[in-house]
């Protein structure tokens, strides 16, 4: 899940487009969220798994991750009345949005 | 420049001003917390070189008090330790809250006053070996057409990156000096904080010339009953830079239970320099505290957009430095009077 804060918030490959060189080339540029970023979170297990799984394991992954930015998204909706349609959520898209 | 990761510097360490002074005219580069150096170096920004370390120089730690309540913060004094002086915290609560917000504890606890103020900018271009610009010794600013989302909303000159410097936008609210010991002469010269720095020319973040050693930051007597605020506004909420700053400072009559009588704001983030607001300052005035600003300030907020120059991609900039500017002026007026 906080891997999901980060692609819905920070992450995001930054090029310089006359040359193709990627300039998020380290952690300061290319930002992934710290413990400040992400609330308090509460974990539900689904504790029957899955049937055709030996064991009933469920794999976690991507299930995880991919639902926080559709969360978030509909967050910012709901606190603006601004859908955003492009990730991450940044400052000036957000501020954009609002004009 | 080519990059030169992995070479170790010779490295003396002075226990003198004096001393440091003579490495200095050797040709010598001042080392503080070193945090902001070596990443230069590295990336080759910094050309390599043998280094003066400042740490064990008495001289240049802590606050020292005159008997009127100015005072010099030593240029070694670390950003923690400002961060953690009661005393500091009770005069100047602007600058002790800047530093407290800055960067990471690790940091704050190896960065030093006069390294902060020193330091170059963040530009993603100016430590990418792939690029040349101006800082580099290069005839142009590939950021000013190409990626500069979080660049100037200020357009002073050829160079697009906002200062990165925290305790020079709070420091500049206090109406601060520096003191530097000039190389060649010896002689120890004070100067106002602003004139550190110069937001039209596009090679260096700061106008000391080499083998200058900036000593001390020094802060005026303040009088009683003022109030001040402090507010970075960032993307993450820690180890991130902020895409504006803010500090403001208000002086009251009545020992603070009165009207503003002097104000100063000071933003960072969105130029060059760290600027002032004289427009703002001005409309400030007369303002009450605990109430909320009036007509006056609301147009002076207005009109921060004619200030604002913004590149195509920094437009949003203006409305964050008008919000910011506004929520921390509000705070400055809640603030209990000190
Ligand atoms: C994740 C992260 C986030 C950060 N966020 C912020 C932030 O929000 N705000 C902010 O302000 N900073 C921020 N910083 C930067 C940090 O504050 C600076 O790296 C630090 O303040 C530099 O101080 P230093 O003592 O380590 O300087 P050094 O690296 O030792 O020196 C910096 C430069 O100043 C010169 N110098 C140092 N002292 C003197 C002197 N006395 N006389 C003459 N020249 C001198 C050196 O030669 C060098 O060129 C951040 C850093 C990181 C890694
Ligand atoms: S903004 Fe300044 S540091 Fe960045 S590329 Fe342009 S000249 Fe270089």
């Amino acid at each position: 899940m906080v891997q999901g804060v980060g692609y819905a918030l920070h992450e995001e490959r930054r090029d310089d487009l006359g040359t193709g060189v990627v300039l998020s080339d380290d952690l300061e540029d290319y930002r992934i969220p710290g413990m400040g970023d992400v609330p308090e979170t509460e974990v539900y297990f689904h504790e029957e798994g899955f049937e055709h799984v030996a064991g009933g394991g469920v794999g976690l992954g991507e299930v995880s991750v991919v639902g926080v930015a559709a969360a978030l998204g509909n967050a910012v909706y709901d606190a603006t009345g601004w859908r955003p349609h492009d990730l991450p959520l940044r400052p000036d898209r957000l501020i954009g949005g609002l004009r | 420049m080519t990059t030169q990761r992995g070479t170790v510097p010779t490295v003396t360490r002075s226990t003198s001003v004096a001393g440091a002074a003579r490495e200095l005219v050797e040709g010598a580069l001042p080392r503080a917390g070193g945090t902001d150096l070596v990443t230069c170096v590295e990336a080759g920004v910094i050309a390599p070189g043998p280094l003066v370390d400042l740490v064990d120089v008495p001289e240049l730690r802590g606050p020292r008090w005159d008997g009127d309540g100015a005072v010099r913060i030593g240029a070694m004094t670390s950003v923690a330790e400002l961060g953690a002086d009661p005393l500091l915290a009770e005069a100047y609560p602007g600058l002790v809250a800047a530093a407290r917000a800055l960067a990471t504890p690790q940091i704050r606890g190896t960065a030093t006053v006069g390294g902060n103020l020193l330091q170059r900018n963040r530009c993603p271009y100016l430590r990418n070996p792939a690029f040349e610009c101006f800082q580099t010794g290069g005839d142009s600013c590939p950021a000013r057409d190409g990626d500069h989302l979080r660049a100037v909303v200020v357009d002073l000159g050829p160079c697009v990156a906002p200062h990165p410097s925290s305790l020079a936008v709070a420091l500049l609210a206090y109406d601060a000096s520096v003191v530097v010991v000039e190389r060649g002469s010896g002689a120890e010269v004070e100067r106002d904080l602003a004139e550190l720095y110069d937001g039209t020319d596009p090679t260096r973040d700061h106008v000391l010339a080499p083998g200058d050693l900036l000593v001390a930051v020094a802060l005026p007597a303040l009088v009683s009953g003022g109030r001040a605020a402090h507010l970075r506004v960032a993307g993450r909420s820690r180890a991130e830079w902020p895409l504006v700053e803010a500090v403001v400072r208000l002086e009251c009559a009545e020992e603070g239970r009165g009207p503003v009588t002097r104000a100063s704001v000071a933003v960072g983030g969105v130029a060059r320099t760290p600027l002032r607001l004289p427009g703002v300052e001005r409309a400030l005035v007369g303002s009450v505290p605990g109430r909320a600003p009036g007509e006056e300030v609301d147009r002076a907020l207005e009109a921060i957009v004619e200030l604002c120059s913004p590149l195509p991609a920094t437009g949003y900039k203006v409305d964050l430095l008008q919000a910011t500017v506004r929520d921390v002026v509000e705070r400055a007026l809640d603030a209990p009077a000190g």
